[in-house]
């Protein structure tokens, strides 16, 4: 299933990608599908996703609803876009 | 032949133009003049945000901000003396404001910061708690203390372009604990232009007053992202997380 990811513009910066948006081949599953992510993202991946899972202050968005850790075993259906979002900090 | 609207002038007038609002009637302005307002904060978010709470008519504004006042601050803290640069900033701040708010505005300036005692007693007197914290720490920390004591709370924060909002309704809407049960690790000289930065305290400062007020709609739980250079907003809706401990206090509050 083809799944767009849209990213914030300080995490696609972080992840190294020249684009704020990417289309990837993955399972439906959502924790797959970030997994899947994380592989295209390589290296600069390491920092946002130690260990291999996205790190849990990043915030993983389908359709308008937030997905925190506890509640990412769910699966995408097509058509869906998986937003991630780094909470922003300055004031 | 021009009109002259009638006494402008006249004492007691201040507020008449943001009462032509259809959501602020005289009920709702009593609401605001005898509302008490925490926030942590007051430079280039929490200082524009505090400022419209203070023309607004909001009867008492309790203010905690760290460190002396540096050259670099200048471009965005409007609250703050340029020729007070190596003063401490949360007294200066709270200064100009008592200038703005007249005297019916009570105004306590701390020039450190807020710690969690503190917040915990001021969050008996206050009606609301605004977090315009650079870090992530602090505004926890009032998360926290504004749901345990039961009371609303608005988070506001920007990064470069990328703002954010999110209003807080005690044990019923998702929390900031919620949507970031710990703080991110990524740590930066946060780059920031005054027109960001106030745009986004200005919202927070808008949905507190109209929380206040008593008036509506007030997006509860959800995400408020404005990226300022793509011109993009998103709504997040922030569930409840069952292991929220900020949640689980609030709840016990309103029992
Ligand atoms: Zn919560």
């Amino acid at each position: 299933m083809t799944v767009r990811f849209e990213l914030t513009t300080r995490l696609a910066e972080l992840a190294g990608l020249a684009e704020p948006s990417i289309e990837l081949d993955t399972p439906s599953s959502l924790p797959e599908a970030l997994r899947a992510l994380i592989t295209r993202i390589g290296d600069a991946a390491a920092p946002l996703a130690p260990g291999g899972s996205l790190h849990p202050s990043i915030l993983v968005v389908v359709d308008g609803l937030a997905h925190p850790p506890a509640h990412r075993d769910v699966t995408l259906r097509p058509g869906q876009t998986v937003r991630l979002m780094l909470p922003v900090a300055g004031g | 032949m021009l009109h002259v609207a009638p006494s402008p002038a006249v004492a007691g007038n201040r507020h008449r133009r943001q009462m032509l609002l259809p959501w602020l009637d005289a009920e709702g302005q009593r609401r605001i003049r005898e509302s008490t307002v925490l926030i942590s904060r007051v430079g280039g978010l929490g200082g524009p945000l505090a400022q419209s709470l203070a023309v607004a008519g909001v009867g008492r504004i309790v203010l905690f901000h760290e460190g002396a006042l540096l050259d670099e601050d200048l471009h965005r803290m409007v609250l703050m003396h340029p020729e007070r640069v190596g003063e401490p900033r949360g007294s200066q701040a709270a200064e100009t404001l008592r200038r703005l708010g007249g005297p019916h505005l009570e105004v306590h300036g701390f020039d450190h910061r807020i710690t969690e005692d503190e917040a915990t007693r001021w969050m008996r007197e206050a009606d609301i708690a605004v977090g315009a914290a650079p870090t992530y720490e602090e505004r926890l920390l009032l998360n926290d203390a504004a749901l345990a004591a039961g009371k609303p709370f608005v988070d506001a924060a920007m990064y470069d372009d990328e703002t954010h909002v999110l209003c807080v309704d005690a044990g019923k809407s998702g929390c900031l604990r919620c949507l970031v049960p710990e703080p991110p690790p990524w740590r930066a000289d946060f780059p920031v232009l005054a027109a960001v930065s106030a745009m986004v305290g200005n919202l927070a400062a808008s949905l507190a007053l109209r929380i206040l007020a008593g008036a509506g709609p007030i997006p509860w739980g959800e995400l408020v992202h404005f990226d300022a250079a793509r011109i993009e907003l998103t709504r997040v809706r922030v569930p409840r997380s069952a292991g929220c401990p900020a949640c689980a206090a609030a709840e016990r509050t309103s029992r």
